[in-house]
């Protein structure tokens, strides 16, 4: 699985896995439901063209979430095709909330790491 | 540009002839496919955007790949689903106390009457095969489809009965009057928990269809 930043390949990670699911569930939180391809055109809308989630990350992500019971999913006929929506379930809605937490306290510790003088 | 029917089929079909054989799993790439296409305002034919748009996902090379990340997908959701059906029935006073019920009626009619037992034991395999064989005719008159969730909601509502010759095997041949009606409990509980979740895998499959009319 692969995330491309500004066409340099980044190698897998733990953080950009935590960071991939944290960024779908906020988006999520934000626009109520969205569909495959509308969060990662939105992901690289908001970074400007810096970020681009690849589908190989995307996806599985996304129904990993909805296996995790954090995402619910609605599926609805337009333009010829069906698609699918997701959204989040009150569980999603929560450990959303607790995501958010936990990478503001990730970057904290990280900066008075790094920044000892700043921090 | 808006992709026209025909052209959306043809994606489907492509999706489909290089191994993506279940539509609820094609449903969501062609989606996406068709998004990206349409996303361009340039005047490029079918074809070529077709191809930028299967290299923009990087999909020529990863739908074998893409297709086992669905069915390992598929198959926690649904195995989650199991384990918490279970736990459901077993939390519900009526199904715990009818279990319990059922479990001292066959530990009663093993000590008595081993060929009653055995009868007892046949008439439940077949009731339940007769139900997985009623829902089968069920999906084949409804013209579902190859759908990966009712491959695994059905899987899971036949995993108790595919799971039910390695205790019988092992267990204790001189207390089998204590241990089969335990395992027939635990067979009966596995296939009413599976059975839900076929139902649930049967429930969702016919909501998307009926959102394709």
């Amino acid at each position: 699985m692969y995330i491309c930043f500004n066409n340099h390949v980044m190698s897998n990670s733990k953080l950009y896995k935590g960071s991939l699911s944290t960024i779908i569930l906020k988006l999520l939180e934000e626009e109520g439901k969205m569909y495959g391809y509308q969060i990662s055109q939105k992901v690289k809308a908001l970074t400007k063209g810096e970020f681009h989630i690849t589908e190989g990350a995307l996806y599985p992500a996304l129904h990993k979430l909805e296996a995790e019971g954090l995402l619910d999913v609605e599926i609805a006929k337009v333009d010829n095709r069906m698609r699918k929506y997701y959204k989040l379930t009150e569980q999603g809605a929560k450990e959303s909330a607790n995501k958010l937490s936990e990478l503001a306290q990730y970057i904290n510790t990280m900066q008075s790491l790094l920044n000892p003088k700043l921090a | 540009m808006k992709l026209t029917k025909a052209q959306i089929k043809y994606i489907d079909n492509y999706l489909k002839n290089k191994g993506i054989v279940f539509w609820d799993v094609r449903l969501e790439m062609v989606d996406h496919l068709v998004s990206d296409m349409e996303s361009y305002e340039d005047s490029a034919d079918f074809d070529s955007r077709f191809k930028q748009s299967l290299i923009n996902a990087n999909w020529p090379n990863t739908l074998k790949k893409v297709n086992q990340e669905h069915h390992k997908a598929t198959n926690k959701i649904y195995r989650a689903k199991l384990w918490k059906e279970m736990l459901y029935i077993l939390k519900t006073p009526l199904y715990l106390i009818s279990l319990i019920v059922v479990y001292f009626a066959l530990r009663k009619i093993a000590l008595y009457d081993v060929d009653v037992f055995k009868f007892t034991f046949v008439a439940i395999c077949c009731f339940i095969l007769v139900t997985m064989i009623i829902e089968i005719i069920r999906i084949k008159v409804k013209k579902i489809g190859k759908s990966i969730n009712l491959q695994y909601g059905s899987f899971y509502f036949s995993f108790g009965s595919l799971m039910i010759n390695l205790p019988i095997y092992l267990m204790p041949k001189d207390s089998q009057f204590l241990w089969f009606p335990l395992i027939i409990c635990f067979y009966i509980l596995m296939t009413t928990a599976g059975y839900r979740v076929y139902r649930t895998a049967l429930k969702k499959v016919l909501k998307i269809k009926h959102a394709s009319f």
